[in-house]
């Protein structure tokens, strides 16, 4: 049995299917219709749902929201937690949350397909301690697609959504006949409900950006400042989901080990590793599932049935992590937003890029244990680790081993794993001053997309001498791979443009990639070498401006839907 | 004797406004924002309804040799399962020519035809028992690429020329061999998929005279009823079809949308149960047509001032395996491939090929943006040959009086473009930025910057021209609440909010007044697809036709009863005045009623002055042209062929907007969506015709932090010549191609490493991969140059 909360009321569930989706629930034994499945394989969005989690089980104040692709989510991952879809955030009588009405407001919606999987990312940032700057919005975006508007009255939407907190709950529609309309505030083409927005803003209650939720001493949130908390203190808005399960969270139990059971099989989210153990003990058959964000497209995509699951997410001791001076040690089960956070300080170069890898869904879903497991030969973090010499343990029910990241690859989609066996934790030595560690990935889009060319790298020098090298490339070969020809090249050299057009030109004998639909073998080989110049060019002449894409700055349109309207 | 509640209009807080030209809301926001926006999928499904997975072709070309179905048939959960022998009528259902048969026969003509299809009760057993058929082929020559096609000239329709002068003469030939300067070039340019949001999907439900009526996602709801009807065999009145809104169309459910009903519609007729058919994704982009590639060839004469002199282009579109819309599309291409400028003597002509592949359909621009982009790359060269700045050689070719003659025919009446032009040169400040652009790329050897003004001129009107009709209702009741039905369906372009405000401001209503309801064939009988950008120019005609003439009952009625002369009343603000005496519009509509006044009126429309003769490839196939330009910038990394688009302004003309906020939402979403087709979105097959770029995760469509940090549009203050609705113009295709701008700029990036003397190429989409290869090609040019240089000295 689970309980949960779905839309701030208590639902208790035991016999569903194992591998039921978020998303396949919703639609065919809820009637909630308003989570869309736009692709069912967790790359548009279309089906984001807010997943509340305690941050403290004594807490009432305090949750985690995080936006999830509900596509490829199991329900049994639910147990304790808070499910809120997009019929939960407004009020009775079409109170409306203030991101819906920022999105009204701001013409955002056209088809209206994507809209409540934006509505609910967008929520998710508005729910949060973050600021909704710019780069907060196109994260929170990241995972959205929307084939209509462009985007611009979306970003807009989210840039303003503060804005309309406190502001009232009526909504101003059939706004666009108001004479008011003509000249409105040069931002907002609809203007906030309630008076005039000029007199309103005054009284936009103060959101400081760490008021009203409750830090959770030695939790990976204490560093997550971009995580999703709610806000109990601000949380001005309708009579709606997040409110109603404040007063409900006590009466979800905490019971051990929920399962799912059904006549297919059973889904089993133990808490803690003594009771995984048990699990793997009792269901020698099962897989394991940890964020499920690669696994479930069998489900979803093959039709293939998972009849036994045994779910790692949950799992108390793979959720925790520790910095040291030397060593960066991360559980199995920590989400990447959640290794973002701990990584932010140490190794900001990796954080920078895994912004780019997946999308705020995925990646608040998705943990580094899965991703090392599933031994995809695109995934971004196994050059990453390659690079920096890391460690993974891992355990049986009955032994524990540590193992080196790069041998830990075997071929295609085969790792050292055996069955029965999980990552426990992954253990990354902290580059050493005098490391030059750098990360590229190459993709035909910026965000959200499978690199074409991952490359990290990590080199010492000593008196202008290459003493030590790692050049760990992703995409390039069935597995993640370091280039042993072109780093003996490197070896020993000096530092300079030769060495690195030499080693660039035995990158041909170290690696045949493969034609795809992300890019050709010569490209893949080409720009694997272009890399190395351009690593060499930053570490060279850090000044020279050859990063420039990565930086940017969106600016609100100048005329665009803000410009005097012709009548 | 009940009092009828009249409908409430808050007079006092809102001084009602007839609301065109004001930005009113989309009718659907509200809905779209809660999740109560209801589309096919999320309907009450009827009891014991059937969900359907169809199997289909993995071989490109082939006889079947086996088909067999017996474990499907066996498989958990399936009701029934059936093939080409169960269509009780047609087997075809191809929207204008023969050509697409319901199940295939004995042979396969492209990889994701439909051979059967299976009904279950549940949507993933229908799925699973798909897998299970045993399917052996007999493969045949599979005809994969537009080259192989015109090389063994397989064509899906004959081709069509289009020529300044008499058919069949060739001054244009002469003229470019004439002119001082000559060049070539081939553009290939590959298609896009549509990606609307919501797939296809469809709900076909029995109806007690023994038809159907079918819930589909289909921007064609006639075309749906009749080839339903036609494959059940059946009168077309014993089938309705009903559209409340789509989830995304722009084309992909245009004539897509028919098979997939007509296949629930012989499930619902062998079993008398509902029936719903929705594809996977994946599916989705494997099944369905696209937008067509193009190969273009140019040969062109120009002057020393790259004026151009004459000129020969070839547009070979890859239709896919049947002929589909490509009739139309290839014309449209063609139509277009002059787009803004004046060609001098010209031919074109326009190949349809056949392939092994899907069949390739309507998608936003229906053809004209590829011929866009080969002129445009033709201008890009031109500049480059002869060291200029493209935009000094655009605007010289631009059309204006004198030189205003189409090669079919057609002469431009309205010329906006120059003003346009000149207007956003100015307002984005092309030349200060075309030397900083420079100048940055005279000291970056790592990263270059490009800079492209490019235009736009899109003919607005179906190039069958009966199509260009409309038809419309329009009811008010006793509480003074009107509700509109009309012949256009809402896939989100906003069209159900602009009629409404027609309607609106017909009455002197506020637009809160009037509900629109789901289009349906049973309301409004046989309407066009909501397509060629025409959507608010008929269906806002044929509402307001039905409004006045609803309108003229009222006013004789108004002008007798009150002893006003007909010219004394008028509908304003939510009332009706009749010379000194004035009542609200709702008391007024009952007082109506009470005197046996007509409330409700169909409405019809047409499109005047056009006419088009396509043996002579002449006439007057566009009411009027809609226009715009648009200035890209962008930054590439040498290393990587990677790039963004930093800055965007654009003006463009909807004429005198019925909605601006509307009308911007698709300049925007236009322009983010042609970005997209000639940029990241790379369309793969395999050498067996399979699409291997076959979901989202590895066909990529813009996001939200693609769109240009600095992204300005501007409405350009123009009422259309011509008496369209409100004289306002389309707008749902034409700002597509304003993103022809991006690709140009990327190129000029390119071309600035070979001191913009040599004109990459870079065949759309512009991938990282390609610009890479487009920034190789400027280098080795330079290279060549220089060692051609070494060679003569040498020889010296």
């Amino acid at each position: 049995m689970i309980e949960f909360l779905f839309n701030g009321e208590p639902v208790t569930e035991s016999n569903l299917d194992p591998d039921l989706t978020i998303l396949r629930y919703l639609r065919t034994k809820k009637g909630s219709m308003g989570t869309k499945e736009g692709c069912a394989s967790g790359d548009c969005g279309a089906c984001t749902v807010l997943v509340g989690e305690r941050l403290a089980p004594a807490a009432d104040r305090g949750i985690d929201y995080r936006a999830v692709n509900a596509c490829i989510a199991l329900v049994g991952s639910l147990h304790g937690k808070h499910l809120v879809t997009v019929e939960g955030l407004a009020g009775p009588d079409d109170a409306l949350h203030p991101v819906q009405r920022a999105m009204v407001d701001n013409h955002a919606s056209q088809c209206g397909f994507c809209t409540p999987g934006i509505v609910m990312s967008l929520a998710a940032l508005h729910e949060s301690a973050a600021d909704n700057n710019v780069d907060n919005v196109l994260e929170a975006l990241s995972g959205n697609l929307c084939r209509c508007t462009g985007y611009r009255p979306i970003i807009d939407a989210g840039l303003k959504s503060r804005t309309y907190a406190g502001a009232g709950n009526g909504l101003g529609i059939g706004t666009g006949v108001d004479d008011s309309l003509d000249n409105t505030s040069p931002n907002v083409p609809g203007k906030p409900p309630g008076s005039d927005f000029s007199n309103t803003s005054s009284s936009v209650p103060d959101l400081a950006p760490d008021s009203g939720f409750e830090k959770t001493p030695g939790s990976v949130l204490d560093t997550a400042v971009s995580s999703v908390l709610h806000k109990t203190a601000n949380g001005a808005g309708p009579d709606n989901a997040f409110v109603k399960a404040q007063s409900h969270w006590p009466e979800i139990g905490d019971r051990q080990a929920p399962a799912l059971v059904s006549p297919l099989g059973r889904c089993v989210y133990p808490r803690s590793e003594r009771e995984l153990k048990h699990c793997i003990e009792a269901m020698p058959a099962a897989r394991f599932i940890a964020g499920g964000t690669d696994l479930l497209l069998e489900v979803t995509q093959s039709y293939r049935r998972l009849p036994q699951l045994i779910g790692l997410a949950d799992v108390a001791e793979l959720k925790t992590h520790s910095v040291t001076d030397n060593v960066i040690s991360l559980g199995g089960a920590l989400s990447y937003t959640d290794v973002c956070a701990v990584l932010r300080e140490p190794l900001p170069e990796v954080v920078a890029l895994l912004h780019r890898f997946g999308s705020r869904q995925i990646r608040n879903r998705g943990t580094l244990g899965g991703n090392l497991a599933n031994a995809s030969p695109i995934g971004d973090m196994p050059p990453l680790l390659l690079a920096l010499d890391a460690e993974l343990e891992l355990s049986t029910v009955t032994a524990r081993r540590r193992v080196a990241v790069a041998d830990f690859y075997l071929d295609y989609k085969k790792t050292l794993l055996q069955p029965g066996e999980y990552i426990r934790r992954i253990i990354i030595p902290r580059p050493a001053a005098g490391d030059f560690f750098k990360c590229y990935k190459v993709s035909k889009r910026f965000e959200d997309d499978i690199s074409a060319v991952m490359l990290a790298l990590r080199w010492r020098l000593q008196q202008g001498v290459i003493t030590e090298v790692c050049l760990a490339y992703g995409g390039m070969a069935a597995i993640p791979k370091r280039a042993a020809g072109a780093e003996a090249v490197l070896l020993g050299q000096p530092l300079e443009a030769a060495a690195i057009e030499q080693a660039a030109a035995a990158l041909a004998g170290d690696f045949s990639p493969l034609s795809d639909v992300r890019a050709s073998s010569q490209y893949r080989l080409r720009v694997a070498g272009r890399l190395l110049h351009k690593a060499f060019l930053a570490c060279r002449a850090p000044g020279v401006a050859i990063d420039r894409l990565d930086d940017r700055q969106y600016q609100s349109p100048a005329r665009s839907a803000t410009q005097s309207w012709p009548s | 004797m009940r009092r009828i509640k009249e409908y409430q209009v808050p007079l006092r807080q809102r001084p009602p406004k007839t609301g065109l030209g004001k930005p009113a809301v989309h009718d659907s926001a509200v809905k779209h924002v809660t999740g109560r926006a209801r589309y096919v999928d999320d309907m009450i499904m009827p009891p014991g309804v059937l969900h359907l997975a169809s199997g289909a072709s993995t071989c490109a070309h082939g006889k079947i040799k086996t088909l067999d179905l017996a474990a499907v048939k066996a498989s958990d959960g399936v009701v029934a399962v059936f093939t080409r022998a169960d269509v009780p009528g047609d087997i075809d259902v191809g929207p204008v020519y023969a050509g697409d048969p319901l199940f295939a026969g004995d042979t396969v003509e492209f990889v994701g035809q439909q051979l059967f299809t299976v009904a279950a009760h549940s949507y993933e057993q229908a799925q699973r028992a798909v897998q299970k058929a045993v399917v052996e082929y007999q493969p045949l020559p599979a005809v994969l690429t537009v080259s192989t096609a015109l090389a063994q000239q397989a064509f899906v329709l004959p081709t069509h020329t289009m020529q300044s002068g008499a058919l069949g003469a060739d001054d244009y030939r002469r003229a470019i061999e004439a002119a001082p300067q000559r060049l070539c070039n081939d553009v290939y340019m590959k298609g896009q998929e549509h990606f609307y949001l919501e797939g296809q999907v469809c709900l076909v439900c029995p109806t007690e005279d023994g038809g159907v009526h079918v819930h589909t996602s289909s921007q064609h709801p006639t075309e749906v009823q009749k080839l339903v009807a036609q494959v059940l065999g059946l009168p077309i009145h014993r089938v309705q079809a009903e559209v409340r809104r789509m989830g995304g169309g722009f084309g992909g459910k245009e004539s897509q949308a028919g098979a997939l009903a007509c296949t629930a519609a012989v499930v619902c007729y062998h079993t008398g149960r509902a029936v719903t058919f929705r594809l996977p994704r994946r599916e989705d982009m494997e099944r369905t047509g696209k937008r067509h590639d193009f190969l273009s060839r140019v040969e062109v004469g120009f002057s020393e001032r790259g004026e151009i002199r004459g000129i020969d282009i070839c547009l070979a579109g890859k239709c896919g395996y049947s002929p589909d819309l490509s009739e139309g599309i290839v014309d449209r291409a063609m139509f277009h491939a002059d787009n803004a400028y004046y060609l001098g003597p010209a031919r074109v002509v326009g190949h349809r090929c056949k392939t092994h592949t899907v069949s390739n359909t309507a998608f936003r621009g229906f053809g004209a943006p590829q011929g866009m982009v080969a002129i445009e790359a033709t201008l890009d060269d031109i500049a480059r040959r002869l060291g200029e700045d493209p935009l000094t050689i655009r605007k010289r070719n631009l059309y204006r009086p004198g030189f205003n003659t189409t090669h079919y025919g057609q002469k431009i009446e309205q010329h906006l473009l120059p003003d346009i032009v000149g207007q956003l040169e100015n307002s984005s400040d092309y030349w200060r930025r075309r030397a900083a652009v420079t100048e940055f790329n005279r000291h970056n050897p790592f990263l270059k910057k490009g800079l492209a003004l490019t235009p736009v001129k899109f003919g607005v009107s179906f190039t069958a021209t009966h199509l260009n009709q409309a038809g419309a209702l329009v009811h008010i009741y006793t509480d003074g609440s009107l509700l509109v039905n009309h012949a256009g369906t809402e896939m989100g372009q906003g069209l159900y909010t602009k009629v409404a405000q027609v309607v609106a401001a017909e009455f002197g209503v506020g637009v809160e007044s009037v509900q629109v309801t789901a289009t349906r064939t049973d309301k409004v009988a046989n309407t066009s697809p909501t397509a060629a950008s025409s959507g608010t120019d008929l269906n806002g005609m044929a509402a307001r036709d039905a409004a006045r003439q609803i309108k003229q009952g009222l006013i004789e009625f108004a002008s007798t009863h009150f002893a006003v002369p007909a010219d004394a009343v008028r509908f304003a603000d939510n009332r009706v005045i009749a010379g000194t005496q004035a009542m609200a519009f709702a008391a007024f509509v009952r007082l109506a009623y009470l005197n046996r006044v007509a409330l409700w009126s169909s409405g019809f429309y047409t499109t005047p002055k056009i006419h088009y003769d396509r043996q002579s490839a002449k006439g007057r196939p566009f009411f009027y042209f809609a226009n715009g330009a648009a200035a890209a910038e962008v930054i590439v990394d040498t290393f990587t062929g990677e790039y963004r688009v930093e800055r965007v302004d654009i003006l463009h003309d909807v004429g005198r907007s019925i909605n601006p906020a509307i009308d911007i939402g698709q300049i925007e979403g236009g322009f983010v969506q042609g970005m997209g087709w000639l940029t990241t979105e790379e369309l793969m097959w395999d050498a067996q015709g399979r699409v291997i770029a076959n979901s989202p995760a590895n066909y990529k469509i813009p996001t939200a932090a693609d769109v240009p940090p600095v992204f300005n549009v501007a409405l350009y203050e123009s009422a259309n010549a011509e008496a369209t609705i409100f004289n306002s113009k389309a707008v749902g295709e034409p700002p597509l191609m304003l993103a022809i701008s991006v690709w140009s700029a990327l190129r000029d990036a390119c071309a600035s490493v070979a001191d913009y003397r040599f004109s990459p190429p870079l065949d759309p989409p512009a991938t990282p991969e390609r610009v890479l290869d487009a920034l190789d090609a400027a280098r080795a040019h330079v290279g060549g140059e220089a060692a051609a240089t070494a060679d003569r000295e040498v020889t010296k």
